[in-house]
């Protein structure tokens, strides 16, 4: 296979219009790209930090993380109400939809949703997720968790 | 005895890659033919270095050889015999011996199908580029990811177990393999694309030596995201497929640029043009598995911290700035001898359409880049846990994937140049009309969502475009040859272009996997319900009962079942399964599927105080998305198939470039 010497090619100047409208329209859906990130950022905290910074947050959307306190799954029609805890911190999620496979006493769990404003220490969640965790371990029979899954 | 085999396997191959880079290089500065021919040899020992240890490997799985560290770990005495044979891809240093090993195999074919260019300056360059990726994956085990580690201390009596999630389901034997054959390949392309930048050869010759690569790696890697969607959805118990994880991502990305490439290759092919936007393309997609590498395998994932943990993360990040810079380097080196000789004259050209979707796919990679990687800056810099929520991918992916969509229906039908208004009439009038009926069908059959009602019409568009080709190919056969029945003309047409027809097939799957994923987003219903056994309860107008509550305990795992019967659907039983090793149990559910509806039961929680917790989804079309993947990759192998040489003059004009350069005819070269 013979290969030829590149052809310079010559810019003609009626061009630049169009490339500068390429660019601006790229530069422009950078920005709405970047816009839309921020929109969907979603902070994560472990049940102690969250109430810490309950005030400052809001009703921001962010995930806590924190294990359920034994005994406390309560179902209800649309859902279930259960208390999440971490480093001392316990709060009760208010979760509206389906729970994920192997939600029960002591799961090391994931909320997504936000602080309720009008009941403090509640949480409405609209998303559950089980953090997988190869370290689990069942209450023990006075019903107490063993161990703290965010620690 | 095991452990020193497989690791002095291990130190044969990365001798063997670092001598044989060191030969290939003396020889292009000596100018010696004979020894780059010696050079190209060394590919045997790495293949006999990396078959060996992948086998030493095997053996010491099923040999339960617990002295080794990987085997004690993955793999116990009651786990059964397939899942002792993919226990070998179970963790992350088996994982690289794969990685290795397909790499291997990959070269060699190249060595094999080259072995009459191997004095080629651009083979020679490109073998070094192989070798020294090879290099660094074998050193990598050899150093840091030793998958022939032996215990420390006492010999255990039984081992672990793989990770229950990859012993519960045949597909682990298939995706992962799959997935790397697809990763892995694109180390071809990027070693000739630096090749033809270290030579100056950025002609039309180094595409056409890797197309056929290419388009391997590309169809296994398709065939490979596909079956992790199916995994996902099969294994998992979420009920879905695809959820914007980093892990997922890390696979799309490269397959996102390859495929940008697959597309504007042809650009370059045809009229020239392109030839720094290619070279970045490949570069960039073999930089994205190195990066894909990097994010599933270095525990970065589930948090920065895991880092230090694993030895690996460092090597990869350092070989992933080296093959960067060095792209980018060389083009900007090159970048004056790389100006194209061409230009688009139209924007309704076959070109514009080519640049377009180069725009889209580039910007959906950027998209997906920069939502996987963000958070990970994040935390590194400022030690916050943050996610990018699954709206950011959605609300770009959609808009994307529907520009594409249309995209897939116009742009086969234009033609290269420029299109006047009379031929896109011709061309496409017929199936806009098909796509514009399909839209009022879907809206009076109740389809809701801009972006769903879009999907299917542009489906319709596309298909009738697709079938529109297929036909007019058909027809003017017919013509030439009138001794020809329909079917033995079909047959022949194909034949005489597989790689239009084979193109045209991969997009009749991506129609129908595009199509699948409106329905499964916009038709899918989920309940749950709390039943005692014996109760019944209504989902979406069938009864549910739950029958009763079933205990199976083997060696390899203790499942507790719960079976369920759904009337006019049939009897699930879904499970909750606990391994011995794992404190942890995992839910398996359990699917029937038919062309129209998937029924997904799943037990949410094992039912101990009687009731049970049962959720039932009803899914629509589900079974199209992996029957897509598969046309796709049907349509892959098809555009493999080499073409009957056409007797026929092609009918456009040829850029006066090409006549200068007359590069073989494609099928010709590669075959």
């Amino acid at each position: 296979v013979t290969e030829v010497a590149p052809v310079p090619a010559t810019r003609r100047p009626r061009h630049r219009l169009r490339y500068t409208v390429i660019a601006l329209l790229c530069i422009g859906a950078v920005i709405w790209m970047l816009m839309l990130m921020q929109k969907n950022v979603v902070f994560f905290k472990t049940v102690s930090q969250a109430v810490k910074a309950q005030h400052s947050d809001g009703s921001r959307t962010m995930r806590i993380g924190g294990g359920v306190v034994a005994k406390s799954i309560q179902d209800r029609n649309d859902g279930v109400d259960f208390q999440l805890t971490e480093g001392g911190q316990t709060v009760t999620i208010h979760h509206t939809g389906t729970e994920p496979q192997l939600f029960r006493d002591c799961a090391p769990v994931v909320a997504e949703g936000h602080w309720d404003t009008n009941t403090t220490n509640t949480f409405d969640s609209t998303r559950l997720l089980i953090k997988h965790d190869n370290n689990y371990e069942a209450p023990t029979n006075t019903g107490v968790c063993p161990k703290d899954p965010f620690k | 005895v095991r452990a020193q085999l497989g690791y002095g396997l291990l130190a044969i191959g990365t001798a063997a890659s670092a001598l044989g880079l060191a030969t290939l290089v003396a020889g292009i500065v000596k100018n010696n033919a004979r020894l780059l021919q010696l050079g190209r040899r060394y590919v045997v020992l790495i293949l006999v270095a990396a078959i060996g240890s992948f086998l030493v490997m095997e053996s010491a799985l099923f040999a339960h050889d617990f002295s080794l560290q990987y085997v004690a770990n993955n793999v116990a005495r009651a786990t059964p015999g397939l899942y002792t044979f993919t226990a070998a891809w179970a963790a992350l240093e088996g994982s690289i011996l794969l990685w290795a090993l397909a790499l291997s195999i990959y070269v060699g074919f190249t060595a094999w199908h080259f072995r009459k260019r191997a004095a080629d300056p651009l083979v020679a360059w490109a073998t070094i580029v192989q070798y020294a990726v090879l290099l660094f994956f074998f050193a990598l085990m050899l150093f840091a990811a030793n998958p022939f580690k032996q215990v420390t201390g006492a010999v255990p009596l039984d081992g672990r177990g793989p990770n229950p999630l990859l012993q519960n389901h045949p597909l682990v034997a298939i995706h992962p393999p799959t997935l790397y054959a697809g990763l892995v390949g694109f180390t071809i392309p990027f070693s000739f694309a630096i090749a033809a930048l270290v030579t100056a050869r950025f002609g039309e010759g180094w595409l056409a030596d890797v197309r056929r690569t290419t388009l391997i790696s590309w169809g296994f890697l398709t065939a490979g995201i596909v079956l992790g969607a199916w995994w996902s959805y099969a294994v998992l118990g979420w009920g879905g497929y695809w959820g914007w994880d980093p892990v997922e991502n890390a696979s799309f990305l490269p397959w996102l640029t390859a495929t940008a490439f697959i597309h504007s290759v042809m650009v370059q092919e045809r009229r020239g043009m392109l030839r720094v936007w290619n070279l970045s393309l490949v570069i960039s997609t073999f930089c994205l598995t190195i990066l894909g590498t990097f994010l599933t395998r270095s525990g970065v994932i589930n948090s920065v911290h895991a880092f230090s943990q694993s030895a690996i993360g460092p090597w990869l990040l350092i070989f992933l700035g080296i093959c960067s810079f060095t792209g980018v380097g060389l083009i900007a080196w090159r970048g004056d001898k790389l100006r194209s000789p061409g230009r688009i004259d139209s924007p309704l050209s076959r070109e514009a359409a080519f640049l377009m979707n180069n725009l889209l796919f580039t910007g959906f990679a950027l998209v997906v880049l920069t939502g996987t990687v963000f958070p990970l800056l994040v935390e590194a810099v400022q030690n916050k846990q943050i996610t990018i929520g699954e709206p950011y991918f959605e609300r770009l992916g959609v808009p994307i994937g529907i520009a594409l969509l249309f995209l897939m229906a116009v742009g086969p039908a234009l033609p290269w140049r420029a299109a006047s208004g009379e031929l896109l009439r011709n061309r496409l009038l017929i199936p806009a009309w098909c796509g514009a009926i399909t839209l009022v069908v879907a809206l009076l059959l109740g389809a809701r969502g801009v972006a769903n009602v879009l999907a299917f019409a542009l489906a319709a568009f596309t298909l009738a475009s697709i079938g529109r080709s297929m036909v007019i190919g058909v027809r003017s056969r017919k013509r030439a040859h009138r001794d020809e029945n329909l079917a033995v003309a079909s047959v022949r047409t194909v034949r005489g272009n597989t790689r239009l027809y084979g193109g045209l097939l991969v997009h009749v799957g991506v129609v129908v996997i595009a199509v699948a994923l409106a329905t499964t987003a916009g038709w899918t219903t989920r309940a749950e319900v709390r039943l005692l056994p014996g109760q019944s309860a209504s989902v979406r107008g069938h009864k549910v009962t739950y029958v009763e509550r079933k205990l199976t305990q083997s060696p390899q795992k203790t499942s507790i079942e719960a079976r369920v019967h759904i009337d006019g659907v049939g009897n699930f039983a879904p499970a909750i399964s606990t391994y011995p090793a794992f404190a942890d149990g995992i839910g398996t559910p359990s699917i029937k599927t038919n062309p129209l509806h998937d029924w997904y039961v799943t037990l949410v929680s094992a039912p101990t105080a009687g009731q049970a917790t049962i959720g039932v989804q009803v899914g629509t079309l589900v079974m199209w998305l992996w029957l897509g993947g598969l046309i796709m990759v049907l349509g892959t192998a098809l555009a493999l198939v080499p073409a009957r040489r056409r007797r026929v003059l092609e009918r456009e004009p040829r850029g006066a470039l090409e006549a200068d350069e007359a590069p073989a005819p494609l099928a010709e070269a590669t075959t």
